[in-house]
């Protein structure tokens, strides 16, 4: 019954394995980590990346992340502070600031990004309701927005 | 009556203004359960304030069960912590500035489970909100 027990075990050659839910051995060559920009990340940068840390961790967020190039702008409305974070195949970085043209944005207030943030309510269903606002390419919001949504709390 | 800020006569101010406040008891409810709620407020000296003062808040289902000034944070079990200068407290206590911009902004460091808060934005503003409801007098002025 031994095949039943690891849901992370080890290969022969000392990388992670983890038995993700699409029933996939995959081989975790490296553990995703959030890198941060040159300034001292603001107070939604710090929330935003203690969420990221653990929404990487899932298989399936990680797999949908490292396919992704772009950048996602996430402003907090009545504060003003925005950061944005950035999508390189698999290396996610988030700084201080808006950068211009970002690939998506999206704009909320504290309660509004805390209750998407958590899982509470779905992003397409505040959108619509005109409880937080975006623009850019929708799909590759839809696509980012999963490495600031935690569902598993 | 005004109380001084800080001093365990706020505190226990501030800890009727939480139990009163109906926004803190229904957004509350799952807040500390399963989890520590505690807060440890470190205020750091200027603004009238000679030396770093701690205050503790213990929260559970949407009720206050303590609040007091300690003199030390290893005096207590804290799940969250929320650091700033006295200065900046002074103001989000009078209601002059937003307890939660200032956490956006970096004016306030909070330390704990970031997710708990998001999950329980709701309520982290209803408590915020009342620690400027009740007259206060201030350090420094």
């Amino acid at each position: 019954m031994e095949f039943l027990k690891p849901h992370v075990s080890s290969n022969p050659f000392g990388q992670p394995l983890r038995w993700d839910s699409s029933r996939n051995w995959e081989v975790m060559l490296s553990v995703p980590e959030v890198k941060v920009g040159k300034q001292e990340l603001s107070g939604l940068g710090l929330i935003l990346k203690q969420v990221m840390e653990e929404t990487l961790q899932d298989p399936n967020t990680w797999k949908t992340i490292k396919k992704l190039k772009g950048n996602l702008v996430v402003r907090e409305k009545e504060s003003s502070v925005a950061v944005t974070i950035s999508f390189n195949h698999g290396e996610v970085q988030i700084q201080n600031g808006a950068i211009d043209k970002p690939t998506a944005f999206v704009e909320g207030g504290f309660e509004e990004l805390s209750e998407i943030s958590s899982g509470q309510v779905g992003p397409i269903w505040a959108l619509l309701r005109g409880k937080i606002k975006a623009g850019g390419n929708l799909l590759r919001l839809l696509k980012m927005s999963k490495v600031i949504i935690n569902q598993k709390q | 009556m005004a109380v001084l800020y800080p001093s365990q006569d706020w505190c226990d101010e501030w800890k009727k203004a939480i139990n009163s406040n109906q926004a803190v008891a229904e957004t509350g409810k799952n807040w500390g359960v399963d989890f520590n709620g505690n807060w440890v407020f470190e205020l750091h000296p200027g603004g009238g304030l000679e030396k770093t003062w701690y205050v503790y808040l213990e929260a559970q289902n949407g009720k206050c069960t303590d609040a007091r000034v300690i003199n030390n944070p290893s005096e207590v079990n804290a799940g969250f912590y929320a650091i700033g200068s006295y200065a900046d407290y002074k103001a989000v206590v009078k209601g002059e500035k937003d307890f939660i911009e200032g956490v956006m902004k970096g004016i306030f460091k909070i330390k704990g489970d970031m997710s708990k808060i998001m999950r329980n934005a709701k309520f982290i503003r209803a408590v915020a909100n009342s620690i400027s409801s009740f007259k206060a007098t201030y350090l420094g002025e």
